[in-house]
C-alpha cells in the first residue's frame, strides 16, 4: 500500500490515482486472455492480436471511469468486437487476403493440421467471420468462454430464450463447417 | 434454463472440438501482456523483470505524451497504436503494424453501443477529485464534467512549453510556466508527468534538495508508476 499523501509535494495533484490504477490493473489482469480470445475468435490472426489487445487497453484506460463496475467484461467484449471487426475490414483490404473464401473456409485446410492448435484457433476465426454477428457473439461467449447463458443474458442484455435460440442456429451452422471438415477427414484415411 | 451440453463434452478428436479446445486454451503471451499494461500506464504484475521494468519507465512517459498528442492530433485509435507501437520495445519479433485498424478518433469514440446503458454518465475516479486548493465550489466531485479535449490540448501545450524552455537550458523559465500550469489547470491530466517535469527543473536550476523531495514524494506516493524509476534517480535512491 502507498503512503500516505505527504506535503512536501508540491502544489500539483496526481489525479491517476491508485485507486483508478487498482481498478485498470484488475479489470487488464482478469480480461486480458479474454480479449485475446475474443480476438482470435473473431479472426484476428495471432501476428495481430498483440497490436488488438493494446488497442483494447487504450480504449479502457480511455474509458474505465464511464464503465460500470458490473459492464467491464460486458466493455471489454464489445470493444473488443469491435476491434476485431475493424482488423478484418483492412485485412479483407490486403492483397493477400483478399480472395479467401468466405463461405467455406474449412475447404482450404488440410483437417489434420489442426493439431496445431494456432491453425485450428485461425479456422475456428475464419468459420465464425461467416456467422452473423449475433449468433456469431453468443456462440463464444457460450462455446470458448463457457459462460452459463444467464451470464451471457445479462451480459449482452437480451433474454435467456433469445440465448439460447441464438446458440441453437450458431451450433448448427458451426456444425455445417465441421461436417465437412469431418469428410475430409475421411477421405484422407 | 439448463444450459445445454457442449460439442466438445461429447466426442474426442472432432475438428469443432479440436478449434473449440485451441480458443479455450488460448492465452496472450507474456509480451503483449506486459505491452498492454505499459500501454495503459502500468506495469504487468505490479513488477516485471528487470529490463522489463527499465523498460516502462523508460517509455511510458513518451508513451502517454503520444497518446496525448495523437489525440489532439486527430489520429485514430489506430493511431494511438502506431505510435505506442514506436514508443514500447518490442519484446517479441515485431509485426507490421496492422494499421489494420482505422479506428475511430479516441477523443470522440463512442462505447459500444450495447452497453451505453450499462455506462454511468457520472465520473467518479479520483482523478476527478480537485486537488488540494482548488475551489470546491461545494459541488461533488462526481458532478464536474469530463475534460475537453480543448481543455486537454491547453492543458498539453502548457506543458510543452514547460519542458521546451527546460530543454533549451531554462530550467527557472520552465519552473514558471508550471507553476502557471498549476494555476491555470485545477483539474489537472497530465499531472505525473507535470510532476517530473518539475522535479527535473528544480535540479536543473541547482535547487537540489527542493529537487529530492519532490522525487521522494513521488516515489512515495506513486511506487509502481512507471516513471518512478526516473523520479529515483533524482531522488538518489
Amino acid at each position: 500500500m502507498d503512503a500516505p499523501v505527504t506535503h512536501d509535494a508540491p502544489d500539483l495533484s496526481l489525479p491517476l490515482g491508485e485507486s483508478r490504477e487498482r481498478r485498470l490493473r484488475r479489470v487488464l489482469d482478469a480480461n486480458l486472455d479474454f480479449i485475446g480470445r475474443t480476438l482470435r475468435a473473431y479472426g484476428v490472426p495471432e501476428s495481430d492480436v498483440d497490436d488488438g489487445v493494446q488497442q483494447v487497453c487504450l480504449v479502457l484506460f480511455d474509458k474505465l471511469d464511464r464503465v460500470e463496475p458490473a459492464a467491464e467484461r460486458s466493455f471489454v467484449f464489445r470493444t473488443a468486437q469491435r476491434i476485431a471487426s475493424r482488423s478484418r475490414r483492412t485485412r479483407s483490404r490486403r492483397p493477400e487476403v483478399a480472395g479467401e473464401e468466405a463461405d467455406h473456409p474449412e475447404d482450404s485446410l488440410d483437417p489434420e493440421r489442426l493439431a496445431d492448435e494456432r491453425q485450428a484457433l485461425d479456422l475456428l476465426g475464419r468459420i465464425l467471420d461467416s456467422m452473423d454477428e449475433e449468433l456469431r457473439e453468443v456462440f463464444v461467449l457460450h462455446e470458448v468462454e463457457e459462460l452459463t447463458m444467464a451470464s451471457i443474458a445479462e451480459m449482452l442484455k437480451i433474454p435467456q430464450g433469445t440465448v439460447a435460440s441464438r446458440l441453437r442456429r450458431a451450433r448448427e451452422q458451426f456444425e455445417q463447417h465441421v461436417s465437412r471438415l469431418r469428410v475430409k477427414q475421411a477421405r484422407a484415411r | 434454463m439448463r444450459d445445454p451440453e457442449r460439442p466438445s463434452e461429447t466426442g474426442g478428436g472432432d475438428p469443432g472440438e479440436q478449434m473449440l479446445r485451441a480458443a479455450r486454451r488460448y492465452r496472450v503471451s507474456e509480451s503483449t501482456r506486459q505491452r498492454a499494461f505499459a500501454a495503459a500506464g502500468l506495469v504487468a504484475g505490479g513488477s516485471v523483470a528487470a529490463g522489463g521494468k527499465a523498460v516502462a519507465a523508460g517509455v511510458a512517459l513518451n508513451l502517454r505524451w503520444w497518446i496525448v498528442l495523437a489525440g489532439l492530433a486527430g489520429l485514430s485509435a489506430g493511431g494511438y497504436f502506431l505510435v505506442a507501437r514506436h514508443a514500447l520495445p518490442s519484446a517479441a519479433p515485431s509485426v507490421a503494424v496492422s494499421a489494420a485498424t482505422q479506428v475511430q478518433p479516441a477523443q470522440q469514440e463512442t462505447p459500444p453501443a450495447d452497453s451505453q446503458a450499462a455506462i454511468a454518465a457520472p465520473n467518479t475516479s479520483i482523478g476527478d477529485i480537485p486537488p488540494r486548493g482548488a475551489p470546491s465550489g461545494g459541488a461533488r466531485p462526481s458532478a464536474a464534467p469530463r475534460q475537453a479535449p480543448a481543455d486537454l490540448q491547453a492543458e498539453l501545450a502548457a506543458l510543452d512549453a514547460a519542458s521546451k524552455t527546460l530543454r533549451r537550458g531554462d530550467p527557472n523559465g520552465a519552473l514558471a510556466l508550471l507553476d502557471a500550469y498549476g494555476r491555470d489547470f485545477p483539474r489537472r491530466s497530465l499531472a505525473l508527468e507535470a510532476t517530473v517535469l518539475r522535479a527535473e527543473a528544480l535540479e536543473g536550476a541547482g535547487r537540489h534538495a527542493e529537487a529530492v523531495a519532490v522525487a521522494r514524494a513521488f516515489v512515495r506516493q506513486h511506487p509502481k508508476s512507471p516513471l518512478v524509476d526516473r523520479m529515483r534517480q533524482i531522488a538518489g535512491e
